[in-house]
């Protein structure tokens, strides 16, 4: 399990917005992820962590920084090989999915693009095979994405990721849009499909209690930069970066006696605008423990204690 | 909820349908509440389940199709279920007003939000002057927490966060005073922290205006934090009512079971999640008996064929299932034995 799948190393991606003004999206990440492991993304919208993912996968070409998957460097125009083994889920499943094409369409689009099925039997047979992973049945390949319900659908999008047989699946939100007993389904799916396959997850989402039940390491991302990196029990037992303790202080916990009872630490103020940040800590702003220095230099992301990262002049 | 004079809204016995291409659909079946003066009630159900159309029912926004076809809605004691379009506007913003999930595309991008706050007045208060309206603008304003009022009307809704966006939409519902505030899903769009604000917002304007209110929302931990009664919808039905202590400690329907079941928590760690197979049912053919029959793993004989009544357990707590009546427990037991 020790093994390193994915080393990310200085990564940035920049977009120019209006008249030279830089949107600073993803600002010099670095972190690595061990072959079998699911890293939790977090952070509020507008914190990169999207775009984090998209430049993983290569949809997006770095501005600086490398990615090395496996031990070859990634780029947005890279080889064959790299398409086959890194794969994306996204949020809508109403939008990621062409409606005048059938599943069984959808599905083998993949397998036929690569060539993968060796005849056209054993095409269909990948196909029944994918749907029944997924908890889907062989009469659902002749139907249109349309006769699906939202967590139906999110099922064609994650039968349709592993298709090409990936090691690496990077889950952009992929449960934000459906409902509370149907998120649990797609879940519960994703954490037997990674039992079976071997699989790796980098997963994003905003909802941090979610993030908990599925990752065994979770970073926070804050503007761009990794505010904490941390094992889920870490991360949840002692928070070590102020913007981590206000974003668990912030969740609303479904039990009504244990709200009553709690302390919130409330932020001040929304995310500030990524466009021409000033130097210093990007969080400086709402801080509560806001030092003189968080406003001149900004914080690395250090090592505090074994497998827990943080970037902070406080800690 | 106890039905007494004190009551802003009773809904009885409601039904809504709404006719669309593939048929009509029974959004809501007999639904009954009532909702006090300072009291927040939650309606907690997933998409489909009939809250945002009881909601809609209630002040008379249904979309084009949609009718009430059964039962009353009374705002302070009237009868507004099939009141005229202009009694109605009447009501909506001085008595009854609601706010939606997504605040960019209830405000009028073209306008300052100064003017919006103000049209309110423009239209129910022809006795305000210009100078009573502005200052009630700033107050509402403050009352909402935007800073710098005075720059801040002459703004446009583009140029405020969506956590401030909400705000002016509450200021806008708050402004004539209104009995009772519908908030339909108000801080599912917004990030947790931001979300934790508008909640704190909307319990510190109640405990000032003592302001009525409904939430709607799938998230129970929004629930915990904000409601004093809770009712379940599945199915277009309330399945289960009660006090928010009633439906965290006490609940006793299985879908209500399930719901807090497979919500994850975020002070415990569980790596696996309980969920509820199946889907919810198609309300175009709503089914004859218990709508979550289905899905439900204490499923008897009856529930298939009988709607359950409510059954009451303690005060305001009921719950509609077949496992707490005698009778249906009884005739099971007897055919399997």
């Amino acid at each position: 399990m020790a093994e390193t799948l994915l080393e990310v190393s200085g990564l940035s991606r920049y977009f120019t917005v209006g008249k030279r003004k830089t949107l600073k999206a993803v600002d010099e990440v670095s972190m690595t992820m061990r072959r079998g492991e699911t890293l939790g993304l977090v952070g509020e919208s507008g914190c990169g962590k999207s775009t984090l993912g998209r430049t993983i996968i290569g949809l997006y070409e770095p501005t600086a920084g490398t990615v090395r998957f496996d031990g070859a460097t990634v780029t947005a125009g890279r080889h064959r090989e790299l398409a086959l083994r890194m794969q994306m889920i996204f949020q809508d499943p109403y939008t990621s999915l062409n409606p005048r094409m059938k599943v069984s369409d959808i599905l083998a689009e993949g397998i036929d693009n690569h060539r993968l099925a060796r005849s056209t039997a054993d095409r269909s047979q990948r196909i029944v095979d994918l749907l029944e992973s997924v908890g889907l049945s062989q009469e659902h390949a002749n139907r249109y994405p349309h006769e699906f319900s939202g967590g139906q659908r999110q099922r064609i999008c994650i039968a349709r990721a592993l298709s090409v047989r990936p090691d690496f699946i990077i889950a952009d939100e992929p449960i934000s849009s459906l409902d509370v007993s149907i998120q649990a389904q797609v879940v519960n799916l994703l954490q037997d499909l990674q039992r079976e396959m071997g699989l790796t997850y980098l997963f994003i989402a905003h909802d941090m209690s979610m993030v908990r039940c599925i990752s065994d390491r979770i970073g926070v991302m804050y503007l761009g930069s990794l505010a904490e990196l941390a094992s889920s029990e870490d991360l949840f037992a002692k928070p070590l970066h102020p913007y981590t303790r206000a974003l668990l202080s912030a969740i609303p916990i479904p039990d009504p006696k244990e709200e009553r009872g709690r302390r919130r630490i409330m932020l001040k103020g929304a995310v500030r605008s990524p466009i021409d940040m000033p130097p210093g800590c990007k969080f400086a702003s709402r801080c509560e423990c806001r030092k003189d220095i968080c406003l001149a230099d900004a914080p690395r992301l250090r090592e505090v204690e074994p497998g827990h990262f943080c970037a902070c002049h406080d800690v | 909820m106890a039905e007494n004079n004190a009551a802003v809204l009773s809904v009885e016995n409601m039904s809504v349908s709404i006719k669309t291409d593939s048929g009509i659909v029974r959004a809501v079946r007999g639904v009954s509440f009532s909702l006090n003066q300072g009291e927040t009630l939650a309606i907690v159900g997933e998409s489909g389940s009939g809250k945002t159309m009881t909601c809609k029912g209630v002040i008379g926004l249904l979309p084009p199709g949609g009718t009430i076809d059964g039962g009353t809605v009374k705002l302070n004691g009237l009868d507004v279920t099939h009141a005229h379009e202009n009694t109605l506007r009447h009501i909506r913003g001085s008595t009854i007003s609601m706010i939606f999930q997504d605040p960019l595309t209830s405000l009028n991008p073209t306008t300052p939000i100064g003017r919006q706050i103000e049209e309110m007045m423009l239209l129910h208060r022809p006795d305000m002057n210009k100078q009573a309206r502005k200052a009630r603008v700033l107050e509402m304003l403050d009352l909402v927490g935007i800073s710098n009022p005075h720059e801040r009307v002459k703004q446009y809704p583009h140029q405020f966060s969506g956590g401030m966006r909400q705000r002016v939409m509450i200021a806008i519902a708050l402004t004539l005073s209104p009995k009772m505030l519908i908030a339909d899903e108000p801080t599912t769009a917004l990030d947790v922290t931001i979300q934790a604000q508008i909640l704190e917002l909307m319990k510190d304007i109640q405990r000032k205006t003592n302001t009525a209110i409904i939430i709607i929302t799938h998230n129970l931990g929004v629930v915990a934090s904000v409601a004093d009664h809770v009712a379940v919808m599945y199915g277009g039905r309330i399945i289960e009512e009660g006090n928010s202590d009633d439906i965290f400690y006490r609940r006793k329907h299985p879908y209500t079971q399930g719901l807090l079941d497979s919500a994850p928590k975020i002070n415990r760690a569980e790596r696996r999640l309980f969920s509820i197979p199946g889907s919810p049912p198609d309300l175009v053919n709503p089914p004859e008996g218990c709508p979550f029959a289905a899905r439900c793993g204490s499923r008897m004989k009856v529930c298939g064929a009988y709607q359950p009544p409510p059954i009451r357990f303690n005060g305001e707590h009921s719950a509609a299932c077949w496992l707490y009546d005698g009778r249906a427990v009884r005739k099971e037991a007897g055919s399997n034995g």
